[in-house]
């Protein structure tokens, strides 16, 4: 896998802090995830994309300062680059290329 | 019940996790747990916290071991689901593989915390120990001497610094209860000699190192915020030492130890550079900071040859009598006398424990080399489809190293847990036990452990693997051939029983060791004691009337307390060193100028103290009350002085003195004969002279009543009497501390502490090393016949009797290990000599260790073949000839 094509789930992982916007850290990643999917995370999966991301620069992120609502640990947050931004975009035309003419195939079925 | 998650598991997380990730990942999950536990219930809560709390460290640390190595995920998660598949099979070899990574870790961080970490003083490699040796006399190494030391001083080129250093203690008043601290006192230049400056204030000038200069110290650090509340005048300040108004001109930085860790405070040693022709005693450890270039060797020379100058400034060191002794000067870096023996004790450690990990990489290569066999139809049909070698090798390899990674990460967290342990478990033994913990040069020290375990275990099946021959698998059903490959598990079965033996010869020794220590008559009785210390300064108590009064008066009170059943005091505790040594000269016996009289230990000991210790009288008399109220003059000798200073002669009645001949200011009478007591477990007693607090003219000693240590024989367990005790002593003085109360069997605990440290050690790397061996044996057996079940089927449909069929298999197991116990008998005999230094009355070829070790892993081997023979022996023919 080349170091800038983005995995599945780290797209998923970067759309959820995107809708996040200020309040994106792991907890809350975590939860928008289960919540938007229907499907249980693994947290740890949730850390390794992260990381991956932040180091191929498409994710940034800032300690936060310790709350005494989660015994005192601080929460780390997240925030989409340009750079990741720019990705995503890519990423997104290349699938509304590819499918373009398919709708009705894959129409959501609600 | 609340909202925090589960403890256990946190903790689980918290240790395994990245120490840069943790806080906010641990915080993440909390706050998931409690949102979780509000919407889908605790016990789901729960579930979902643990599995995070196993899985995310397992993720994050994945990520970084690949990126490391430079696998990619893909392949990794083949791997691992293989893992899955195989839960047992993982599970046992990442246990083995931890163990053994564990207890590297862990005693490399010893080695290198206690060996490797340079002292905390500037450029500590030109820090060095001075020394003499004298092996005319039956003595231990000697310290420095003032004679010594200007002779130092005067003609050698090669230091920039020298001190002499001597350790005490002393007792502080004023301000708060008084107090018994460990001091150290030394020439001026000691804080030169190390490189450090104080924290607050100064150092010592050379005028104070001088007789008359006004009483100065330094406090630590720790003193300094303990006692004087960090007072940032302290400096000018005036404290009572010893009962001796004494300005403090500085103040030690934090941290800052020296001569050991004890010390709290430093004053100067004062010598007179214009007594230069007054040898003194050797009673101070010198220490030296060389010339920048000059080597060890090149002063030790140096020294060397200065030593028969000593007969130009001292008249009684004639050559001969320099010859006769044999006087010569030891020159060493500062570091070993600061770690001592311990150096060689950790560093077979750790090459036991590097065995450990063999016999772990052994019993993991051939589980590897059993699965990657039951793999080969898949490994040959990947083959077979096109995949590369290549892509063969690197999924191997990421196996192996996935394994090895898991088994190092759990070998950081048993080597962390096993620390704790060994340090409180080696508090007594180790020095710079302080400093030790897990750092980067640790863990890199596992990472490359746990690569190297990778290599070793996962490049034997990789050496099969290249063997195999696709079509030939492909053909046989992928039962597996197997001449080569079962040589190759013999092999490694044999080489683990040598392994086992070596370890288990090395703890035999030291487990024979500790118990000829344990044997040894320390000639005294250690049982329901309590000792303590009590010290009179100069200043309330002067003159040695005063300070005998107030011992003898205090003896008579403490008797009287209930539980007490006798009391007495000495100078200085049975196996607290050798002390107070000079020569024994008999009246009426000729002196011969060149050769050295016979030195003994004296001590000063009041009524009681034989009893309370149960040393036993021999001949003659006990010192009684009367001796000091009348000063009689009367002394008692232990039993060696009399065999061996006074050989045949009666020892009862004759006139001694403890002084050289030519120093001889009065004599003393032997009234009695007692038994000897060990100054140290390891050596022979020497012989002691025991004198009253008083005596005769010229006889008398400052030092003989001042500071006594107290021995108390009670009828209730030794520390509940100690409140008793204080109140006694505050009731005779409420400046007077006690200090050092403890009791006695401490003392001869501490004294086997160290080789029951060792022991203990080198038992649990024995016994994992067994385990580990003897569960390779009975694996590689078990899978061997079990391969043979066709043949063995075969043997008995022709007839073979179940016995005759049972001793081939255990025939084949024992030739495996017989093979293996003779390589690692060789092996034990060339290695065991490193161990000589430990051992105590005991060879290091000894040959009932190993002997008894031979049998044992025999009998283990005999076990561990018995149950697949049995097994095979039950072998129903029909079946086994459908097997497949």
């Amino acid at each position: 896998m080349s170091r800038d094509s983005l995995g599945e789930f780290e797209k998923l992982v970067m759309l959820a802090i995107l809708q996040l916007g200020q309040g994106a850290y792991g907890a809350t990643i975590i939860q928008e995830l289960e919540s938007r999917t229907g499907r249980t995370a693994s947290a740890g999966a949730v850390y390794v994309a992260l990381r991956r991301l932040e180091k191929k620069g498409m994710v940034s992120s800032e300690l936060g300062e310790p709350s005494p609502q989660r015994g005192g640990r601080p929460k780390r947050f997240f925030s989409v680059s340009g750079e990741g931004l720019e990705a995503l975009r890519r990423a997104r035309e290349a699938f509304d290329v590819m499918s373009e003419g398919l709708s009705r195939l894959l129409e959501i079925q609600r | 019940m609340s909202g925090r998650p589960p403890r256990l598991a946190t903790w689980l997380a918290a240790i395994t996790l990245p120490a840069d990730r943790r806080g906010e990942v641990l915080g993440d999950l909390e706050e998931n747990y409690e949102l979780r536990r509000v919407h889908v219930g605790r016990w789901n809560a729960l579930a979902w916290y643990w599995r995070q709390a196993v899985t995310v460290p397992v993720w994050m640390w994945g990520e970084e071991i690949l990126a490391m190595v430079g696998l990619s995920w893909q392949e990794a998660r083949y791997a691992l689901r293989t893992f899955l598949r195989r839960p047992g099979f993982t599970v046992i070899t990442v246990l083995t593989l931890g163990v053994g990574i564990g207890a590297n870790t862990a005693i490399y961080t010893v080695v290198d915390s206690v060996l490797m970490e340079p002292l905390p003083f500037p450029e500590p490699n030109r820090l060095v120990s001075v020394g003499h040796s004298t092996p005319g006399l039956d003595l231990p190494a000697l310290p420095g001497a003032p004679g010594l030391y200007y002779l130092h001083l005067d003609h050698s080129r090669s230091f920039e610094e020298l001190a002499l250093v001597g350790t005490s203690s002393a007792t502080l008043t004023g301000e708060g209860p008084p107090e018994r601290v460990s001091t150290a006192t030394g020439t001026p230049s000691m804080f030169r000699v190390l490189g450090i400056s104080s924290g607050l204030g100064r150092t010592f000038t050379d005028e104070e190192g001088l007789p008359g200069g006004s009483p100065v110290a330094v406090l630590s650090h720790g003193l300094w915020i303990g006692r004087f509340g960090g007072d940032p005048g302290i400096v000018g300040r005036s404290i009572r030492i010893n009962g001796i108004a004494t300005e403090v001109v500085g103040v030690m930085p934090e941290g800052f130890a020296f001569p050991n860790r004890q010390a709290r405070l430093w004053t100067p040693l004062r010598l007179d550079p214009d007594e230069r022709s007054d040898f003194g005693g050797f009673n101070y450890p010198s220490i030296g900071r060389l010339r920048d270039g000059v080597t060890v060797e090149r002063a030790r020379a140096e020294l060397n040859a200065l030593v028969p100058r000593l007969s130009e400034r001292f008249q009684d060191m004639t050559p001969e009598f320099l010859e006769n002794i044999g006087l010569s000067t030891t020159v060493g870096p500062y570091i070993d006398s600061v770690v001592g023996n311990v150096r060689a004790t950790l560093w077979i450690l750790l090459g036991m424990v590097g065995l450990v990990l063999l016999i772990a990489c052994a019993n993991v290569a051939n589980l590897m080399m059993v699965r990657a066999e039951g793999r080969s139809r898949e490994m040959a049909i990947r083959a077979a489809v096109g995949a590369s070698r290549h892509h063969l090798l690197v999924r191997f390899l990421t196996e192996s190293l996935l394994l090895a990674a898991a088994g190092g990460v759990l070998g950081v967290v048993l080597a962390d847990q096993g620390l704790r342990l060994l340090v409180s478990l080696g508090s007594r033994s180790l020095p710079r036990i302080d400093q030790i913990g897990i750092d980067g040069s640790v863990l890199l020290f596992t990472g490359a452990l746990s690569l190297l375990a990778a290599l070793a275990f996962g490049a034997i099946p990789l050496f099969r693997h290249r063997a195999t021959r696709v079509a030939a698998v492909l053909r046989d059903g992928g039962r597996g051939s197997t001449g080569h490959g079962n040589r190759l598990r013999k092999v490694l079965v044999a080489s683990q029983m040598a392994f086992a033996l070596i370890l288990l010869v090395g703890s035999g020794l030291m487990i024979r060791s500790f118990r000829e220590l344990q044997r040894v008559d320390a000639g005294f009785d250690d049982r329901v004691i309590l000792t303590f210390r009590i010290a009179l300064s100069n200043t309330d108590y002067p003159g040695k009337e005063t300070t005998a009064a107030f011992h003898l008066e205090f003896l008579e009170r403490l008797g009287a307390l209930p539980g007490v059943d006798v009391a007495g005091a000495v100078t200085t505790l049975p196996l607290s060193g050798v002390s107070g040594v000079n020569a024994l000269t008999v009246e009426g016996d000729p002196v011969d100028p060149n050769t050295m009289p016979p030195l003994v230990e004296g001590r000063a000991v009041t009524p009681g103290l034989f009893e309370a210790l149960g040393i036993p009288l021999l001949g003659g008399r006990m010192l009684e009350r009367a001796d000091v109220d009348t000063r009689s003059g009367a002394v008692l000798v232990s039993q060696r002085v009399a065999d061996v200073v006074l050989r045949d002669r009666e020892a009862l009645g004759r006139r001694v003195a403890h002084a050289r001949p030519e120093n001889v200011d009065g004599w003393s009478r032997i009234v009695g004969v007692v038994g000897d007591v060990h100054a140290s477990l390891v050596e022979e007693p020497m012989g002691t002279i025991y004198f009253p607090l008083l005596q005769g003219e010229g006889v008398d000693q400052e030092w003989m009543s001042r500071n006594l240590r107290y021995v108390v024989k009670t009828a209730v367990p030794p520390t509940s009497i100690v409140p008793a005790v204080r109140r006694v002593v505050r009731e005779m003085d409420p400046t007077l501390p006690l200090a050092a109360v403890r009791p006695l069997e401490d003392l001869t605990r501490s004294a086997r502490a160290q080789m029951a440290f060792t022991m203990l050690m080198l038992g649990i790397a024995a016994a994992v090393g067994l385990l580990l061996g003897s569960v390779g044996i009975y694996g590689v057996i078990s899978y061997v016949t079990a391969q043979r079940t066709r043949e063995v089927g075969l043997r008995m449909a022709l007839g073979a009797e179940a016995g005759s069929v049972r001793n081939m298999v255990v025939g084949e197991g024992m030739l495996i290990a017989g093979a293996g116990l003779s390589v690692g008998l060789a092996g034990a005999y060339l290695l065991s000599r490193f161990m000589e230094t430990m051992l105590f009355g005991v060879q290091a070829r000894d040959p009932v260790t190993f002997g008894g070790v031979s049998l044992l892993l025999l009998g283990v081997s005999l076990v561990a073949a018995w149950l697949p023979a049995a097994r095979a022996a039950g072998t129903d023919p029909a079946e086994a000839l459908r097997w497949d």
